[in-house]
């Protein structure tokens, strides 16, 4: 237990609450930047209703926050540049805040008078623009949806009258597509700029050009951490703003040797902060939901085995998998004492980290921040300072160095951005990264010889999907399945609809097997589907059957959605007899003509390798195949332990060279056990066909 | 899923210039040899990705290679430290203990994964 710690000085500075509330005071004073005249305070120029009690409560609250006694400050560097950085370390309020700001201060009536434009804040994640909008709206005194909205991928909401939306990065980048010029913003604000994801830093280059051809559109970018250098040098040397963090000092400790199960290593850590340190709640790191269950469960363990000796604990996990309503729990008071005058409880909060890779100096930075929102805190690093010192790289490496890229190729082309060797990327990709996405647009049918974009590959931009299932749709109208295809591709885009609780595995899983194709998983769900909408999309039956009322609703919206993107490009929505025996096969070929670059083959050893890069691969357990076929197309590859195939679907190797030829070309197939696969299947077909003459 | 193929384009072997990508890039306007970006700043090999299979912490896999180096060097010239001279004997047992260790892992995984299969992401996506 007596693990020795080092200590370490706080990081951060003290936010003196005096000052603060002085500074806030004179601002407040002013007046005029309210934009109301004092009569009419109490109405809502927004929507002509008098503010709510509800209203003045939460602005009091709000006029402590951080970036509030900068907010003059700010609206003069806004007024007088076009690009600005704010860089503010999480709990200043800048993103429910900095936008009300801009639209307090700036007109946003377009120039033919007739219509108001936008402000725009990206988050780079769904939740967060879902619930900082609603949170914004409820600060605005406003209904969601309407002067206050947001729009995520599947879901829009907002309205005419909306002039903030919150967005996903992704989402304004698909606008971009329709809207070069983004001419319906007045204001971009793009938030969380420091995660880097693959969607802000496309939006970055975009937008500088954008920015020189209007020279009426405002950008800020807002970063919680300081690679203010690297920003401003980017962005046309731009102002740079700092708000403080309302932070309290943060005293860091390091572990003396390196540990060798780290995960152990945090639940001891946790049940000594449990047993020795002051009260005050617990938030642990961790990779995965696997690890968090984990270790919950140790902790929670460990704690009973100390019995009286310690007050009670709260233990909750949070990971992205988590049901909302879970999720929720994380908002649960600590315990109270057991009994009166024991010792306090603790909530212990257990949260996934979104890569699995040691932290960059930055994100442990701005995770020790965290112990100091509320009080004074402590951070327990475990690894040694010489190695927070020697081992971890400045800086997390932006999502575009790190992801597959055929996305966002396939959009920078539908944006008319053809030079994408000297795109103005703030870290360009590598290469050969480059050259995987351009091949597999190649193969898919996106761009031709030359890298243009086709016909093909403009419809396809226009699914917010990866292209191989862009592709499996826009084709699947030749299949005579496109009905089916939609239904598939909806179950593949939703979080998996099988419900396996704990107590009731057996039932669960009898239940699936009901749903089960023999074929494959695609298909599979496609029952689920079926049977979903065969009875009346009712909760009921869903509970009944372990399916997830939820994913399945959200699986109709998404399905809605694409055909109404279908029916934009005037693709046939149809289906073949469900009594022909090429029912089935229609579905399986079509799904080929998307996924032929994701297939796996059985080996005679008894095991699978990948067509594209001769990988070992198992077929994940949870599959419905009742046999191993010779030739599968899965739907993901998991990389764990061992590697596994997930959602995979019996195709005919003789599909293959009809519906891929140009893929599964030998010649253009380098040395290696793929090419000796298909060798043996070409041979295989010419066999088949030799005997067909035969007969003849 | 983006996540889970990232190891793909890692592992795979080097793209040669017969690659339909590798001509399309060169059509595109780039020159072997040199990185993407406005000028050319963009970094010439793709970020290297590693399969991390243990719960050893941040600088405990340095730290076992160079023991190991150090315990070499201990039964070459006999060294008279008490722990390097420990080590040799607790070596053996230990390793089979590892083996042992390391299949239960890899059994409870297994059998884990197909449990986590049925939790999977509530979100696929963040768009």
């Amino acid at each position: 237990m007596g693990t020795e710690r080092k200590r370490k000085l706080s990081l951060f500075d003290v936010v003196d609450e005096t000052s603060v509330s002085a500074k806030i005071a004179k601002s407040n004073g002013g007046g005029a930047a309210m934009n109301h005249n004092a009569g009419n305070n109490l109405i809502n120029s927004w929507t002509g209703r008098p503010y709510s009690q509800r209203y003045l409560e939460i602005l009091e609250k709000r006029k402590t926050l951080p970036v509030w006694h900068q907010k003059e400050e700010f609206l003069q560097v806004l007024k007088s540049n076009q690009t600005l950085i704010l860089v503010g370390e999480t709990g200043s309020g800048k993103t429910t805040q900095i936008p009300q700001f801009v639209l307090e201060a700036v007109d946003i009536e377009a120039p033919d008078k007739r219509r108001k434009m936008m402000i725009a804040c990206t988050q780079p994640r769904r939740v967060a623009a879902m619930s900082v909008s609603r949170r914004v709206a409820e600060e605005m005194d406003v209904n969601i949806g309407e002067e206050v909205g947001y729009s995520i991928r599947f879901e829009d909401c907002s309205s005419a009258k909306t002039v903030l939306k919150y967005l996903t990065d992704g989402m304004l980048l698909r606008e971009a597509m329709t809207d070069p010029l983004l001419e319906r913003y007045k204001v971009i604000i793009l938030d969380e700029a420091h995660e880097r994801t693959l969607a802000t830093d496309v939006l970055f280059g975009l937008l500088k050009e954008v920015l020189k051809n209007r020279p009426d559109l405002k950008l800020v970018v807002m970063s919680a951490t300081l690679e203010a250098e690297k920003f401003q040098g980017y962005f046309f040397g731009a102002p740079l703003m700092k708000v403080p963090g309302r932070l309290h000092p943060v005293e860091i400790f390091y572990t003396q040797d390196p540990e060798r199960d780290y995960l152990e290593a945090a639940i001891r850590t946790v049940v000594q902060i449990h047993m020795c340190e002051p009260p005050g709640d617990v938030l642990v790191f961790l990779t995965g939901e696997e690890e968090i269950e984990d270790a919950c469960r140790k902790i929670k363990k460990e704690v009973q085995n100390l019995g009286d000796q310690v007050g009670p604990v709260n233990v909750v996990p949070l990971y992205s998998t988590l049901p909302p309503a879970l999720q929720q729990k994380i908002f649960d008071p600590a315990p109270p004492p057991q009994q009166e005058g024991g010792r306090p409880g603790r909530k212990i909060v257990c949260v996934e980290s979104l890569l699995v890779s040691p932290i960059s100096k930055a994100s442990a930075h701005q995770r020790s921040g965290r112990a100091g929102r509320t009080q004074p805190g402590k951070c327990f690093r475990l690894y040694t300072e010489k190695s927070f010192n020697n081992d971890l790289q400045p800086q997390t490496y932006p999502e575009i160095l790190r992801s597959n890229l055929a996305n966002t190729v396939l959009t920078l082309k539908k944006l008319g951005i053809d030079d994408l060797v000297h795109f103005d990327f703030m870290d360009p990709p590598a290469p050969e990264t480059l050259m995987r996405a351009l091949e597999v647009l190649n193969y898919l049918g996106a761009l031709d010889d030359d890298g243009n974009l086709t016909k093909l590959g403009e419809i396809m931009s226009e699914f917010p999907l990866d292209p191989q299932m862009s592709k499996m749709l826009v084709v699947s109208p030749e299949f005579n399945c496109s009905n089916e295809i939609l239904s598939i591709s909806a179950m593949l885009s939703v979080p998996n609809c099988f419900v396996r609780p704990r107590e009731a595995q057996k039932a669960a899983d009898e239940a699936k097997a009901r749903f089960g194709h023999i074929d494959g998983d695609h298909l599979t769900l496609l029952n689920v589907y079926h049977a979903y909408k065969q009875n009346n999309e009712d909760a009921n039956w869903c509970y009944e059957n372990f399916v997830n009322f939820r994913a399945l609703k959200a699986a109709d919206n998404v399905r809605q959605q694409l055909v109404r993107i279908m029916a934009r490009f005037n693709l046939k929505l149809c289906s073949t007899d469900f009594n022909s025996r090429d029912y089935y096969i229609n579905i399986r070929k079509a799904m080929l003509a998307g996924y032929f670059m994701q297939v796996a083959h059985l080996e005679r050893t008894g095991h699978y390798l990948t067509v594209k890069d001769n990988q070992v691969v198992h077929l994940h357990p949870s599959n419905c195949l009742d046999h191993k076929p010779e030739w599968v197309i899965y739907n993901e590859y998991v990389l764990t332990s061992r590697n596994f195939i997930r959602t995979v679907t019996d195709i005919r190797g003789e599909w293959l060279v009809d519906i891929a030829p140009h893929y599964y070309d030998l010649e253009n197939f380098p040395q290696c056990e793929a090419k000796r696969v298909l060798e043996r299947l070409y041979k295989k077909r010419e066999k088949d066909r030799e005997e067909n003459k035969n007969r003849k | 899923m983006g996540k889970d193929l990232e190891g793909f384009s890692g592992s795979a072997a080097a793209i040669d210039s017969s690659n339909v990508g590798f001509k399309l890039l060169k059509k595109h306007g780039w020159q072997e040899g040199t990185g993407l970006g406005i000028s050319q700043q963009g970094r010439l090999e793709p970020v290297e990705t590693h399969l991390k299979n243990n719960k050893r912490g941040l600088g405990a896999d340095k730290v076992k290679k160079k023991a190991i180096k150090r315990l070499d060097n201990a039964t070459a010239t006999a060294s008279n430290d008490k722990c390097d001279q420990e080590r040799p004997s607790k070596k053996s047992k230990a390793l089979s203990k590892k083996m042992r260790k390391l299949q239960e892992f890899e059994r409870k995984l297994q059998e884990k994964e197909f449990e986590r299969a049925f939790f999977r992401e509530f979100w696929p996506d963040n768009v």
